[in-house]
């Protein structure tokens, strides 16, 4: 590939400095490359886990992993058009999946929109269809776009036919994003989200599954016009954000200045000479903030737009908002006072009140894109734009004595133990990253409000983090206890983080913020390196995937996790600064709880159509992600199964449906416990319950 | 929302694999400090010149508001730092121009000021500009000057659209689409890519940031066959905490599809055509014959030696450039992977269009692509007939550093005792092609040999009296061998990333990690040494003049050689009125037209120079020998990445030989090509 023209040349520089970076980033730099390309399976796998970890939907059956049993059963059907006169669909892709730990299979649609999936193992699947342009779609799914169906119960040599799948064709928001100046606005970044009630509060949430655009939604072109599709009925704000880097803007301040020097120059353009008339001041550094229909910075100013099914919305046209930028510098210190280098310090914007995914993954980023400290301490960051933000900093302690290199060595050897250091930095944010292995790191952080206004002689002391420490235990009567406790993972789930009210992005958010350690061989486990703050404590056995998928696959799952006669599985830990936590003792069981029944309608027949909650009478413990507010959606048979409440009185509700935020919604709990019965249950102790559902 | 939640953390690893990376290597200017250790950023220098310009457009005439606006007089500090030397500097300040059109600059020093304005929908333009993409003039200021005539023409991007229906007439929605621009290398034609989109519900499609050219638009299908064991043993790996990264490594370091779970069942492989509701095929019939989606080429073709050139000017649209897919029968291939050692397993599998590589095509133009079982067996599912190259390149296995391995993630996706230093196979940079014809029926039984790379070692020379550089400007000095043609991007970048070597040693030797046979572009990197340039690059006792062929042996006498007799041709340049000329360009190029390119091992590559505003021109940087000059207007300086320009301009410049370190003096008259 040539270079041709500048604008090309630029871009095999580019290429050339990649490969430099590549080269000397080294090996490691590879491996993470990898380990982002590992992604697609087990995160594709662990995507719905933890909801599962959270609400119990236990109604896949117990398998043998290890075995693939031959399956024998059939499942055909046809997806149709959900039209007044409903026409067969061509080309949409079916996607059964089983357990979670299953591998999903595909079908395509064919002319007449039939499809077939056979040599299907007897298990209880769910299906959905895909196609572009339209809203995805749940079998049994009440609402167009929105999850979980009814799952298909299918027994072995079973033949079932006559499914039926009905896809709404996507609605449509299109428009023109323009400059203050009219001009168009170019590969805009555009982005939906969806108001929904979260709490009682109306809160934009991410579309996740906007057709083929996906969560980044689409760009604008060089008109400045972009078109999203596939959106499911609902009512919308629309972002989006400017790719500017920092730009001061020409003031008329400028101009007249700049015409007056050149009025004032020498007579015969032998230029210098007459003074410069004095300078202006210079103008503010500005950048694009990410906006929102119909044109405001603030989140809470945005318009929303209501789509009806199908509907195509175009004109929604706004214009961008430049805003200040400013500089933040200041120093951080050591835990003894002095200058710390090579600090991390991050701007992370305070989440608390916006569902931003893009504004959540850069700030997850933050870490890393904020930049060190000097030798002397001092860190620098540019660009800041106004808003709430946390200023955080992570270091790792120096070495007591630093090493000094030998005489004679010269600059080779510094450089060369500036590079390691740089690079056990690194690493040690790449970890931390990936949600582990914070080792003793020091942190400081302090709250930044940014108006637009450069700050300086911001100063932080770094502290020791706190070690989060105890051990796990095997209550086993059937399991044999695991011979591998390495493979026991505690974590601490950060709480302070705000909700995006989407509880897998906050499950994914603290995953990445919190911390992970493996269990020792003896049973101890220790977190180093925590920073003040709630937390939930998780512990999983054998590993994230199977330690997540135990409540379906009959493997260790937790009972407790006790500290200072408090069950930490229930209740968010506080860390707080100087304070180690030791001694906590997390118990796993292999004889979890177990409800089980099946659900009738007014006629005495099986039902899958409503979803059931099994709720806490106890009221403090209704916080969002409790492991004791779960709901279960019967399968086709009207059977359901909720594996793993811990001992206590709970209410159980059947519902013609719910948002998932319902279950964080004191309000709709307590209307829902007034249509409840009661159901208590001890240790390990199972009970059939069947429903049959009254007349009204 | 699997998805989705899956896309959060590509996007989070992503990012923070870019960013360390760059952050490791120094390399891009960060927002805050440089990296630790790095003093402060330097400062640029000031000086009491002025500069009111404007930014318009090239056609009209009219301003435009809101362009970016960035004087880059820290250009050369941000050279040095991206040659490893010295700290990166702060970036640029940008500005963005008023309602019309208008910027201003100050505190200029004494110097060149290179000034260049991007607006949307407008090709990146630079001060001095004749033409989209051409070369500029930057602007060069006296002390304490001011100047109020600056302006920067800006061209408007060209613009291609159109729709693209299915076999059936309905909307193919998001289908993608690419345009790649056409140049010609000695008379054959070579792409790259230039703008790609997918098509909205309606089956839309608008790429709008072309700089004009010629160009084809192609619409690329790839039709991807997983062995089905594959994806649950990465599963089973998952789940059993065995792991499953290595595998993954190696067919990503072979540029294979990446295992996944998409794709329907034939037999015993997931065979993905298209993607899960976008350019699904039809069902498989049961025993039947697949029919899948090929790569087409505006307007319709299947080969890309049919597709119809487009020729777009600036701010030209070219809309109706519409596609109808259709699905055409296809049949299997399969054969065996195998090296010296054995069968390969889990390496990725690529079969090209014949002659892709010539023309520029490789990764993500192939008809399929597949990855091998544990028994170095491969099938190929949905191909169409015609002829093909099927490839293989596989890079070592990257090691993964211990530190990362007590992070439960890394845990999680290489196993408790994963990672570590690969041995065997996994350790070798193997690679192999060879010529597959397809026509009615399956091919089966092809058995492609694989070989293990080969490396290249030498010396470098520092030929000449200034004092040589030191052990430290050297650090960071490598010998890199970038493939003609592009290549594997994804193999060669795996490949680089784990060269520690081709370093330089204490007695300037170095050896380079294994590369598959292969034409490539050797280069020096990472030096900056003002005093000495490339000589010569010396290999069996031959300059090298032509890219560098590796074949089954290793090369072990590769001289690089540095000289410290570097010459320069200076003087003045007179229009036709007898007077100086300041719009005036001096191109000096070797009389052998084998020099008339800009490969990276060419230390003969012509050379342009911009007269100053008094009319002089210095052409710096000469190496001994014999050259044509000549000078002409600006706006008639053609393509120099073209040898056709060279040729035209040869009849028309003046031969002059320059001895080796020589200072001449030569003056010259604007000349014009005939």
């Amino acid at each position: 590939m040539r270079a041709e023209g500048k604008g090309q040349r630029a871009k095999v520089r580019t290429k050339d400095e990649g490969q430099r970076t590549a080269r000397r980033g080294g090996l490691w730099t590879g491996a993470l490359a990898l380990t982002f390309a590992l992604c697609p399976l087990p995160f594709a796998l662990l995507g719905p886990l933890p909801s599962a970890l959270l609400n119990a939907q236990s109604q896949a059956p117990v398998r043998d992993n290890a075995a693939k049993p031959v399956g024998t059963a059939t499942l055909s059907g046809t997806v149709m058009s959900d039209e007044v006169n409903p026409r067969p669909l061509r080309r949409v892709t079916v996607t059964l999946q089983a357990g979670a730990l299953e591998v999903p299979k595909n079908a395509v649609t064919d002319d007449n929109g039939q499809f077939v999936f056979t040599d299907l193992p007897a298990a209880t699947y769910t299906l959905t269809a895909q196609r572009a342009g339209f809203v995805e779609a749940f079998y049994g799914g009440k609402k167009p776009g929105k999850g979980p169906g009814v799952p298909v119960a299918i027994v072995d040599g079973q033949r079932l036919t006559g499914i039926t799948v009905k896809m709404m064709h996507g609605a449509v928001i299109a428009g023109t994003v323009r400059f203050p100046s009219g001009q168009p606005v170019v590969d805009l970044s555009i982005q939906v989200m969806q108001m929904q009630i979260v709490d009682g509060q109306k809160r934009a949430q991410p579309v996740l599954s906007a057709g083929v655009q996906g969560i980044l939604g689409a760009s604008t072109n060089d008109r400045g016009d972009y078109r999203i599709f596939g959106l499911p009925p609902g009512e919308y704000v629309v972002q989006a954000r400017v790719p500017v880097a920092e730009v001061r803007p020409v003031t008329a301040a400028d101009v007249q200045w700049a015409q007056q020097s050149m009025s004032t120059s020498g007579i015969g353009g032998g230029g210098a000479s007459a003074p410069l008339p004095p300078t202006p001041p210079p103008a503010q550094t500005a950048t694009y903030s990410p906006v929102f229909y119909p044109g405001v910075a603030d989140a809470s100013a945005a318009a929303s737009i209501t789509l009806g099914p199908s509907e195509e919305r175009t004109g929604v046209d706004f214009a961008t908002v430049l805003v200040p930028t400013a500089k933040i510098t200041g120093t951080v210190f050591d835990p003894d006072g002095h200058p710390q280098q090579g600090a991390s310090v991050s701007l992370k914007p305070v989440q608390a009140d916006s569902g931003d995914l893009q504004g959540m993954v850069s700030g997850l980023l933050g870490a890393l894109t904020n930049g060190r400290t000097g030798p002397d301490g001092v860190f620098t960051i540019n660009s800041a734009t106004p808003g709430r933000y946390t200023l955080s900093v992570k270091a790792t302690p120096r070495p007591a004595a630093p090493p000094s290199p030998p005489p004679g060595a010269g600059d080779a050897a510094s450089a060369q133990a500036a590079a390691a250091e740089q690079r056990a930095a690194a690493m040690a944010d790449v970890s931390a990253m990936l949600g582990g292995g914070n080792g003793s790191a020091l942190w400081a952080m302090q709250d930044l409000t940014v108006d637009g206004h450069d700050q300086s002689g911001l100063s932080l002391t770094l502290a020791a983090g706190m070690t989060v420490s105890g051990k796990v235990v095997f209550e086993g009567t059937t399991l044999p206890q695991p011979t591998d406790l390495k493979r026991t993972m505690v974590m601490l789930s950060g709480m302070s983080g705000g909700s995006s009210g989407n509880a897998q992005v906050d499950q994914a958010a603290s995953i990445l913020g919190g911390s992970m350690a493996s269990a020792n061989a003896d049973g101890t486990f220790s977190l180093k390196g925590v920073t003040p703050s709630k937390y939930r404590l998780v512990a999983l056995a054998n590993g994230l995937l199977m330690g997540l998928a135990a409540p379906q696959t009959g493997g260790w799952i937790l009972k407790s996790a006790m500290f200072n006669g408090r069950d930490l599985a229930d209740y968010p830990l506080d860390v707080k600064p100087n304070e180690d936590v030791t001694g906590i003792v997390a118990t796993f069981t292999d004889r979890p709880t177990e409800l089980s029944g099946a659900v009738q309608d007014q006629n005495g027949r099986p039902t899958g159509g409503y979803p059931i909650i099994v709720f806490s009478t106890d009221r403090s413990l209704w916080a969002a992600g409790s492991r004791r507010v779960q709901q279960v959606r019967p399968s086709s048979d009207g059977k359901f199964k909720v594996v793993g409440l811990p001992a206590g009185e709970y209410y159980v509700a059947a519902v013609v449906d719910f948002e998932p935020n319902d279950l964080a919604n004191p309000a709709f709990l307590e209307q829902l416990a007034a249509s409840s019965f009661k159901i208590t249950f001890a240790d390990g102790e199972k009970k059939v319950q069947d429903l049959k559902l009254g007349g009204s | 929302m699997r998805r989705a939640l899956h896309g959060l953390w590509l996007l989070a690893l992503a990012g923070s694999i870019s960013v360390v990376a760059a952050q490791q290597a120094g390399s891009l200017p960060l927002p805050g400090q440089g990296p630790a250790g790095a003093p402060a950023a330097q400062q640029p220098p000031k000086g009491t010149g002025v500069i009111l310009g404007k930014v318009v457009d090239a056609a009209s005439g009219r301003p435009i508001p809101d362009a970016v606006v960035t004087v880059n007089i820290r250009a050369a500090a941000i050279a040095a730092a991206a040659r490893g030397v010295g700290p990166a500097p702060a970036p640029p300040v940008k500005q963005l121009t008023d309602g019309d059109g208008r910027f201003v600059v100050r505190d200029l020093p004494k110097g060149t000021v290179p000034i260049s304005a991007s607006a949307p929908g407008y090709v990146t333009g630079i001060v001095g500009q004749g033409r989209p993409g051409g070369p500029g003039r930057p602007i060069d200021l006296d002390d304490g000057e001011r100047r109020s005539d600056v302006v920067i023409r800006l061209w408007k991007f060209a613009v291609v659209s159109g729709t693209v229906v299915d076999e059936a007439g309905e909307p193919a929605v998001g289908t993608s689409v690419q345009v790649m621009r056409r140049t010609m290398v000695q008379g054959k034609p070579r792409f790259a890519s230039a703008g790609n989109a997918t098509t909205d519900d309606r089956g839309m499609y608008r790429i709008a940031s072309l700089t004009p050219g010629d160009f084809i638009v192609t619409l690329p299908q790839t039709q991807i066959t997983m062995p089905a064991a594959m994806v649950d043993s990465m599963m089973q790996g998952a789940v059993s905490g065995a792991g499953y990264g290595s595998m993954v490594l190696d067919v990503m370091s072979s540029g294979g599809p990446v295992p996944s779970p998409n794709g329907v069942r034939v037999d015993e492989f997931l065979w993905q055509s298209g993607a899960p509701g976008r350019n699904a095929t039809p069902p498989p019939p049961p025993n039947g014959r697949l029919f899948a989606y090929q790569t087409l080429f505006y307007p319709g073709a299947i080969g890309i030696g049919q597709a119809t050139v487009v020729t777009l000017g600036s701010g030209e649209e070219r809309p109706g450039l519409d596609f109808q897919l259709r699905l055409t029968p296809t049949v299997r291939v399969s054969g065996i992977v195998s090296a010296p050692s054995g069968p390969v397993n889990a390496v990725g599998v690529r079969l090209l269009p014949a002659g892709a590589d010539e023309m520029g095509i490789d990764t993500g133009f192939e008809a399929a692509t597949t990855v091998t079982k544990p028994d170095g067996s491969f099938t190929f599912l949905g191909v169409a007939s015609g002829q093909y190259t099927l490839k293989v390149m596989k890079a070592p296995r990257p090691e993964i550093p211990a530190e990362l391995m007590s992070n439960p993630i890394m845990q999680m996706a290489f196993g408790a005792n994963g990672g570590g230093k690969p041995t065997g196979q996994a350790a070798q940079t193997l690679a192999g092609e060879m010529s597959v014809g397809v026509g009615a029926d399956d091919v089966t039984n092809l058995a492609l040999m694989l070989h293990e790379g080969v490396m290249v070692s030498g010396k470098v020379v520092f030929d000449g009296v200034a004092p040589p550089p030191t052990a430290q400007q050297l650090q960071n000095a490598r010998i890199v061998l970038n493939p003609v043609g592009g290549a594997s991007g994804l193999a060669m970048a795996m490949m680089n990333a784990s060269s520690q070597d081709a370093q330089l040693d204490q007695d300037l030797k170095f050896k380079t990690s294994k590369y598959p046979a292969g034409k490539y572009l050797p280069a020096v990197s990472g030096v900056a040494m003002p005093a000495w340039r490339l000589k010569s690059i010396v290999v069996g006792g031959r300059e090298l003049t032509e890219p560098l062929e590796l074949k089954d042996s290793d090369i072990t006498d590769m001289v690089v050689t540095f000289t410290d007799k570097i010459g320069q041709i200076t003087g003045s340049v007179r229009g036709g009125d007898g007077k100086p000329s300041p719009t005036a360009t001096v191109v000096v190029f070797s009389t052998d037209p084998k020099a008339w390119t800009n490969d990276p091992f060419n230390p003969r590559q012509p050379r342009v120079a911009s007269a100053s505003k008094i009319g002089v021109y210095t052409a710096a940087n000469l190496l001994g020998g014999d050259y044509f000059i000549a000078a002409l207007n600006d706006s008639d300086v053609g393509d120099t990445q073209d040898p056709a320009f060279f040729d035209a301009l040869s009849r028309v410049a003046t031969r002059i030989p320059l001895a080796e370190g020589e200072k001449k003096v030569f003056d010259l008259q604007i000349v014009r090509i005939k």
